[in-house]
């Protein structure tokens, strides 16, 4: 009787856990349910109030012309604006601010993992993570108070003039001071999870410190770095704040290509005046979202199939072998057309 | 060993960051291109601006001239920031804002001062006024919503609240002494003290949102109809008489506002029972940076010239 009874104790704790279990599951997939409904939401609503403008004529009777939504090399509220440009000047202005702080970060990540002495390590760390967490209006401030002046000087020494200092340049330097600290940090990750077997044994063979640095740590991180910098991507594709207080507002067409015009991109467009907006002008601003979230999207899914196909190079498990076959083979073609070069 | 020469490294960049900051030369030379500034689309100050100049092709849009670059910023404190930091700039900003910036200079328009007097008297011209025009509620079913709409335009000229509700966004009023407070007004109005549940519809100029809104918010606030609401339907000064006397999209409008004068066709469809003023002054500033002694007096024709694009540098508005 006695043992009988145990048993059905443990029984009904048994039934009792695996119940707690069952609703702690649920509670979990309620909760990844709500957040993926909320991006779905979101996207649903940028779309539905970005394609209103082209179709539904407002309060004024105003819609936005489509050919000129692409053609039109000027930006203009009312109607008539063209984004293919803006669209350009944003991707160029990412490009060029990874330019300088992917090296930066990279190097930066390398230093206080491998280089700098234990004791100034954690201070380094803490700094990156501080720097990372500094919301984007700092350094949009951070830009105007120091980064104008510099750039202003430097344009003028240069025998340029700019708008007191805003221009592209100034934009892409803030652009880059925000995405250092999101590169370095996940890079400082990637490159501590390296396998010290592996320095130990490049150092082993002969290589020097700083040869196993770059030729070891690097290549085995080089993943969580282009991960890394796919974040320092979003951040900076998606910046709005900070760019609008730096980059002048304003130019047409291929402008943005001297680094000293002022220019526009999507973010600061759809920020500039919002607060005095109605109707089209207000409206018009989702049909932007819509692009930035497409520009945002493409890149993000051309750089994930970059990244994999690199980590598959590397890997030595070419599931497509002829594609990497045609890779491998132009790598061996320059190879050879660069020696030839030299000789 | 390593550290030191970092830091070595770290003050030669902070040498070259100070020398490129002072290379900056102080003396205004004028062979350098005009940077032109403007405030971003949409706003009002830009449009009463390139209205009194009569350049108004871009009063609302940045349809500039190829070949001009103009930067656009948010705000004034953001106009006078970055006019203050570039030499050559010029650019402008609402007058209750100007005096407060030392690096910026406010240039005289036409031969006139801008001042809050000069804009009073009528002798600094780069002004808009913002008027409203009521419309005509001959239905005696309709009294109350003609009380509504009497006492709100009452409470907006004529009460203390009204008037710094007005000056606080931004319009220049004169100073009076024959204010009333609102509680002197309330019981004039029947609809402010009932309980009856009212809505207000207002139409036209965009310019006037921000004073409009912040009088409505004070209003309703104040009164003791909690029911009463005003709703602000604002697309442009073009809708404001055709609001109330034709309506727009099968609705009919109490009060239009318009950030001009009332023009001569819109005139014939009103008629003397449509209760019209002016409430208040909106006033622009033509500024350039402090170090630009040389120029101090600006004309319409001059600035239109500059925001063409057709003078391009210092020199060719300086030796006219």
């Amino acid at each position: 009787m006695k043992s009988n009874n145990i048993q059905q104790n443990a029984l009904k704790k048994a039934n009792f856990k695996t119940k707690i279990d069952l609703l702690v599951k649920f509670i979990f997939a309620f909760l990844a349910l709500i957040c993926a409904c909320v991006v779905i939401f979101i996207v649903i609503f940028i779309l539905v109030k970005g394609i209103q403008p082209f179709i539904i004529p407002d309060g004024s009777g105003a819609t936005q012309n489509i050919s000129d939504f692409f053609l039109n090399p000027n930006w203009l509220y009312d109607g008539t604006g063209g984004m293919s440009y803006m669209m350009l000047a944003t991707i160029y202005v990412t490009l060029l601010s990874l330019i300088i702080s992917v090296p930066t970060s990279i190097f930066c990540g390398l230093f206080i993992v491998k280089v700098c002495p234990k004791s100034i390590k954690e201070i380094l760390k803490t700094g990156v993570q501080i720097l990372a967490s500094i919301p984007s209006v700092i350094f949009g401030l951070f830009g105007m108070g120091v980064l104008k002046p510099i750039v202003k000087g430097f344009a003028n020494a240069v025998g340029m003039q700019t708008f007191g200092g805003s221009s592209v340049l100034t934009g892409v330097l803030v652009l880059a001071f925000m995405t250092i600290p999101t590169i370095t940090l996940v890079s400082i990750t990637s490159m501590e999870a390296v396998d010290i077997n592996l320095s130990k044994a490049s150092l082993a063979l002969g290589a020097s410190n700083q040869q196993t640095n770059y030729k070891i740590v690097l290549k085995a991180s080089q993943s969580g770095i282009f991960a890394g910098t796919i974040l320092g991507i979003g951040r900076a594709l998606g910046e709005a704040t900070a760019l609008q207080m730096v980059i002048g507002n304003g130019g047409v067409g291929w402008d943005f290509l001297n680094v000293f015009n002022i220019y526009r991109t999507l973010t600061t467009t759809m920020l500039a005046g919002i607060g005095e907006a109605t109707g089209i002008k207000y409206d018009i601003r989702f049909s932007l979202g819509i692009v930035l979230i497409i520009v945002i999207v493409v890149t993000n899914i051309l750089l994930n199939l970059l990244k994999n196909y690199m980590t598959r190079i590397d890997k030595g498990e070419p599931k497509d072998k002829n594609k990497i076959g045609i890779i491998k083979n132009i790598k061996i073609y320059l190879e050879a057309y660069v020696h030839a070069k030299k000789n | 060993m390593k550290f030191s020469k970092l830091s070595k490294l770290g003050a030669l960049a902070l040498a070259f960051a100070a020398t490129a900051c002072s290379s900056v030369s102080s003396e205004f030379d004028t062979s350098k291109a005009i940077k032109l500034y403007s405030r971003s689309a949409g706003s009002g100050t830009r449009e009463c601006f390139f209205e009194g100049i009569g350049y108004s092709e871009v009063k609302a849009e940045d349809k500039w001239e190829s070949g001009v670059t103009v930067s656009s910023v948010e705000s004034n404190a953001d106009i006078m920031s970055n006019v203050g930091g570039e030499e050559y700039a010029i650019g402008y900003c609402s007058l209750d804002s100007v005096s407060s910036v030392s690096t910026i200079k406010a240039l005289k328009f036409e031969g006139v001062e801008a001042t809050k007097e000069n804009v009073l008297n009528g002798t600094y011209k780069l002004k808009r006024n913002f008027n409203y025009v009521l419309r005509n509620y001959d239905d005696a079913a309709d009294a109350s919503k003609k009380q509504a709409c009497e006492g709100f335009i009452d409470f907006l000229t004529n009460t203390t609240e009204g008037q710094t509700v007005i000056s606080t966004n931004g319009g220049i009023i004169s100073a009076r002494t024959d204010l009333k407070s609102f509680k002197d007004i309330e019981s004039k109005y029947a609809i402010f003290t009932s309980d009856e549940q009212l809505n207000i519809d207002f139409c036209g100029s965009t310019s006037v949102e921000t004073i409009i809104k912040a009088a409505v918010e004070k209003l309703t606030s104040l009164v003791s109809n909690k029911k009463l609401t005003y709703t602000l339907n604002q697309s442009g000064s073009g809708d404001a008489v055709n609001g109330i006397t034709e309506g727009k999209n099968g609705k009919l409008f109490g009060i239009g506002f318009l950030s001009r004068e009332i023009k001569t066709d819109e005139a014939a469809k009103l008629t003397d029972d449509n209760a019209r003023g002016s409430f208040a002054i909106d006033a622009v500033v033509p500024i350039v940076n402090a170090k630009n002694t040389s120029y101090t007096e600006t004309t319409a024709e001059e600035l239109t010239k500059m925001y063409k694009g057709e003078y391009k540098v210092w020199s060719d508005v300086l030796s006219k």
